[in-house]
């Protein structure tokens, strides 16, 4: 199932979006936001690293954290390639996973293991699992279908302050449409207006309840398009919180083929690629 | 005490309006009475047990959701069966606060190949399988896995759960009935189907306790009015000690309501027995104004000199009778306390009233046509005065029985079990205990046992040497009756397997820690309570089918013992969960119990001895007890009936109520020797007048708790029983064993006035107990 989180999600946080710049957006309406925010998560074709870092803490009081070198290559409207290089912590060293969205077609997840030595996809009827104990799934690094599967209200605008910086924000309230494979059926989104950025969010569940929430923490800019270089997910009913800040953003030449096999996992070193 | 009760009788409209304030003052809060059956609640928040189970809890969870079975004799895997489990899926799954739903048909089956882990519901689509081949291809993909086979379908293939995950902030006890609703309409077709959760049980015990509670308290209030009718033969007889213990429960459960106590399994039981205790103190003071009317004494004076006697005695009797409740507060288990502390007050409660609105409601009506009490005697009286006369011919006798039983009583003692099971208490026919066995013959049992293995270091539960070290635990465990157990053991195996294209040469721990945690990968702070977020710490858990509280505590101490002898490095095992929660709420209720009813014993002893300033008398009074407290414990043993959660607190209940009748005896006795320093006319003359009095009171107060033989609750009934035989022989003791002594020894207390005061001149004031004589 979908979440509303998703398109929080990382891919917008990862790379360089979309200029949107120059579109009129006076005139907009609740579902043409929630149009140019899916848009701003759809990159431009084109090749990026970062480091990504993810500070977990658990409900049971333990922290946990977890570091990878991630590479994306993204073909507009095509498909987009994801190679998660585990860095830390050091008994995952090497740990590697390979995610292929190819557009029209199921996600598709490849783990390679370095204790085992061979790679393997990970053929699951759903990708609901958490990635490394995190707050977010294997799914959420998918892209999302946000328009598809909500529809919504504009409810008012806003200022909001991430960090420091102050950015004003039009509030929208999402609903699920009656068709959508959804987990959280409702929600609250602050939008950047300026750069279609999602700046905080919260959802609901079945119930009505708050069950997790999204906050950028850090903005920055990527080729002069603003992103989020911090961000805090919590599930807010477990009170599990995932911490993620983005470093060593690069653009890169165009990634090729060899870097997404997965056959070629096991040699696979970060290093060669410029992280 | 004197000027209140002169104040009722003088202002006898004033003491009715003051008793009608305070009973309407706490009728309402009765409305908010909340009942309450979890078992957690009845432990104190700072409790031990409770502390390792919060801790426990915020570590792993709380994994309990509602489980849903079917069973069919001929099998689950026919077409029919399973359509009813896919509907059932399909229908609980939309239902708000429901966060997942696993049945056979759609729980996730892991298979490898040499390039792909597959994660695949079992039934393709979760949907139930149609033709024969689908079928067949669904039982292997169930039978063929270690996860599921015996989990979601026994392994005799007539029974499947289905398993419903509530989301954290869901409201069981909402859920549950549309659940209910759901499986009623889908039963039938040789599909039988039980649920299994929590708020379903408290559900069923509550209406059980409303039910019980709606039947047993009229047919306790006939009950006495039957007594009452028998005993006056009047309409006033009958409805003034009525209203005073329908006051007193008033007072008890407004009480109960204020200060917040829950009505639970064991205080639900508080009005009828107050009802069968309360009764006595209006019995006594009524009688007694029977017999000083019949004298002639104009109303004001009888009115005066009753509540003159028999103030003493009602005091008296209810502070023992209080005494033996609030024992129970030496209970941890906080049901009993509050049990005890609201009985006694119901019981406080029905003196005060006996003491004011008796008198108040005398002081209006007419005096009642009573017969001259002094011609003639009554049959109960000649029965009880030929008794005596066999007591006192062969006291010694007497006196060398009740030795030979007490020591035969107390000699079963030993043999006596003390088992506080859920079947104990419901009885093996209870629709609850028929679900836990259902599970126990089906899915490896309804009773946990967990194990929190910390190692204090990150991953530390990965290590291949400490896989191997609960491996062997998990043996150890089946090799003491534990049918099933789960660990990381099993996903580490499972997923080497499957990440080596499912050679079963490869279910086994790998050699090496960076092996494990590779496998556990995908697992990383999703695996429940098999670990906690960094695989510092993990538990074992253990299901097996409980047959007593006795098996728990002994698999508690074995594996307690398994612990200290192989975890002594620095990697610590400890035993949390219900297992080892019951072993110590079983060690603790026996050990509190046995503690309050050797406090009760000594406190109603000293209590008794300070009322008659006399420590003989104490002794004396405290003889029937003892025999009856062996006697209550030995017929249980001797009949194989053990001390349940109930019947544990038979004998300081017991002692509290029993020894009102040695105090009756000894004091009348006491004041008659006094007069007539003759023994046998003493004991004639005491016969008659209280001999009396207390065979209608125990009959009363047995009748009133026999009256429990008619509850849901098996426990409760055989408390019901217990007490009832108690008062019978609490009675006999006292009008056999007490007056075999007296007249054997006259010890010279007898001779003594307690507490003597001089007043105008009278020497001869103490406290009275008890001037029951003939009365019509």
């Amino acid at each position: 199932m979908n979440r509303i989180g998703r398109m929080a999600g990382l891919i917008v946080a990862l790379t360089a979006a979309l200029s949107i710049a120059g579109i009129a957006q006076d005139t907009l309406t609740a579902d043409e936001i929630l149009t140019r925010v899916e848009m701003q998560g759809q990159q431009e074709s084109g090749s990026f690293a970062t480091i990504m870092k993810t500070d977990t803490e658990h409900p049971d009081g333990i922290t946990t954290s977890v570091t990878s070198a991630v590479f994306i290559r993204s073909e507009l409207d095509v498909a987009t390639h994801m190679l998660l290089y585990i860095l830390e912590p050091a008994r995952d060293h090497g740990l590697t996973v390979l995610i292929w969205a190819v557009e029209g077609e199921d996600s598709r997840i490849w783990l390679f293991l370095p204790a085992i030595g061979d790679a393997k996809e990970l053929d699951a009827e759903g990708q609901d699992e958490s990635f490394a104990g995190t707050t977010f799934s294997y799914g959420d690094f998918g892209g999302g279908d946000l328009a598809d599967d909500f529809t919504a209200e504009l409810l008012r605008e806003e200022t909001v302050t991430v960090g420091e910086e102050e950015r004003e924000a039009y509030v929208l309230a999402v609903t699920a449409r009656p068709d959508a494979d959804v987990d959280q059926p409702t929600g609250t989104l602050w939008i950047d207006k300026e750069e279609f950025l999602i700046l905080r969010g919260e959802y609901f569940n079945e119930s009505g309840n708050l069950e997790s929430t999204f906050a950028a923490t850090m903005l920055g800019t990527f080729e002069d398009d603003l992103v989020a270089d911090a961000f805090v997910q919590e599930e807010v009913l477990t009170g599990k919180r995932s911490t993620t800040t983005f470093s060593s953003r690069l653009r890169l030449d165009d990634l090729p083929d060899e870097v997404f096999d997965p056959a070629g996992l096991p040699t696979f070193d970060p290093a060669d690629w410029g992280l | 005490m004197n000027r209140i009760i002169h104040f009722a009788v003088d202002r006898p409209w004033w003491a009715l309006a003051m008793v009608v304030v305070v009973a309407l003052a706490l009728a309402f809060p009765i409305l908010n009475l909340r009942q309450e059956t979890d078992f957690r609640e009845f432990l104190s928040d700072n409790d031990e047990i409770i502390k390792l189970m919060d801790e426990a809890e915020k570590r792993y969870g709380r994994t309990m959701g509602i489980l849903v079975m079917v069973r069919n004799v001929d099998g689950i895997y026919n077409p029919a069966t399973l359509a009813k489990i896919e509907e059932m899926t399909e229908r609980i799954e939309p239902l708000v606060g429901v966060k997942a739903v696993t049945s056979p048909l759609n729980a996730q089956v892991i298979t490898g190949t040499e390039s792909t882990i597959k994660v695949r519901s079992a039934s393709p689509g979760g949907a139930a399988p149609t033709t024969t081949e689908e079928l067949e291809a669904f039982r292997a993909r169930v039978e063929g896995s270690r996860m599921l086979e015996g989990n979601v379908v026994s392994s005799d293939g007539r029974a499947a759960s289905i398993s419903v995950e509530l989301e954290l902030d869901a409201d069981e006890y909402a859920i549950t009935p549309e659940i209910v609703e759901i499986v009623r309409s889908l039963e039938g077709d040789g599909d039988e189907i039980y649920i299994y959760g929590d708020a379903y049980f408290d559900t069923l015990m509550t209406e059980e306790m409303e039910t019980d509670l709606n039947v047993l308290f009229p047919l306790a209030l006939l009950l006495m009015v039957v007594v009452l009718f028998i005993s006056f033969v009047t309409v006033r007889g009958v409805l003034v000690p009525i209203a005073v213990v329908v006051l007193s429960v008033i007072v008890a459960m407004g009480i109960m309501s204020l200060v917040g106590f829950p009505m639970t399994m064991v205080s639900f039981i508080a009005p009828v027995l107050l009802l069968a205790i309360g009764i006595a103190d209006g019995i006594h003071v009524l009688n007694r104004y029977n017999e000083e009317t019949a004298k002639g004494t104009p109303k004001r004076e009888a009115i005066l000199k009753t509540m003159e006697d028999m103030k003493g005695p009602v005091v008296m009797t209810s502070l023992t009778t209080a005494v033996g409740f609030l024992s129970l507060l030496s209970s941890f288990f906080l049901p009993q306390k509050q049990f005890g502390v609201v009985t006694a007050i119901g019981v406080l409660a029905a003196m005060v009233f006996s003491l004011v609105l008796i008198p108040a409601v005398m002081s209006l009506l007419k005096p009642p046509r009573v017969r001259d009490l002094s011609k003639g005697l009554r049959p109960l009286t000649r029965v009880l005065l030929g008794f005596e006369r066999l007591v006192i011919r062969f006291r010694r006798v007497v006196l060398i029985v009740a030795l030979g039983v007490l020591a035969f009583m107390v000699a079963g003692i030993p043999m006596l079990d003390v088992e506080t099971s859920n079947e104990e208490f419901l009885g093996k026919d209870h629709p609850a205990i028929r679900i836990l066995t259902f599970v126990d013959e089906h899915f490896s049992g309804g009773m946990q046992i967990q194990i929190e293995i910390e190692t204090y270091r990150a991953y530390g539960l990965e290590e291949p040497e400490i896989l191997h070290k609960m491996m062997d635990l998990e043996a150890f465990l089946r090799s003491q009756g534990v049918v099933k157990t789960i660990s990381l053991t099993d996903v580490v195996r499972e997923m080497n397997q499957r990440f080596h294209a499912d050679d079963p040469t490869y279910y086994a721990i790998p050699d090496d820690a960076g092996t494990v945690g590779n496998l556990m990968w995908l697992f990383t702070g999703d695996t429940g309570d098999m670990a906690n977020s960094n695989s510092s710490a993990g538990t074992i858990v253990g299901l097996y089918p409980m047959d007593s509280s006795g098996d728990v505590s002994r698999l508690a101490r074995a594996v307690q013992g398994y612990l200290d002898e192989q975890f002594t490095g620095d990697v610590e095992a400890r035993m949390i969960g219900a297992t080892v929660l019951m072993d110590r709420l079983f060690t603790r209720m026996t050990q509190s119990q046995l503690l309050g009813l050797g406090t009760t014993l000594v406190a109603v002893t000293a209590l008794v001895s300070l009322l008659m300033g006399s420590v003989i008398a104490g002794l004396i009074a405290a003889i029937p007890l003892l025999l009856t407290v062996a006697f209550s414990m030995g017929i249980m043993a001797y009949t194989g009936q053990p001390l349940d959660v109930m019947t544990l607190m038979v004998s300081a209940i017991a002692v509290g109520i029993g020894v009102d009748y040695s105090i009756h005896f000894i004091s009348r006795f006491r004041r008659e020797y006094r007069a007539h320093r003759d023994a046998t006319r003493s004991l004639q003359a005491t016969i008659r007048s209280t001999g009396r009095g207390i065979t209608y009171n125990a009959l009363t107060v047995a009748l009133g708790f026999f009256i429990l033989v008619f509850a849901s609750f098996k426990g409760i009934r055989m408390f019901g029983l217990q007490i009832a035989l108690t008062m019978i022989v609490s009675a006999l003791s006292a009008i056999s064993i007490i007056p075999a002594i007296l007249t054997e020894w006259t010890p010279r207390f007898l001779e003594s006035v307690p507490w003597a005061r001089r007043t105008n001149g009278n020497q001869d004031e103490e406290p009275q107990v008890d001037t029951h004589k003939e009365a019509s």
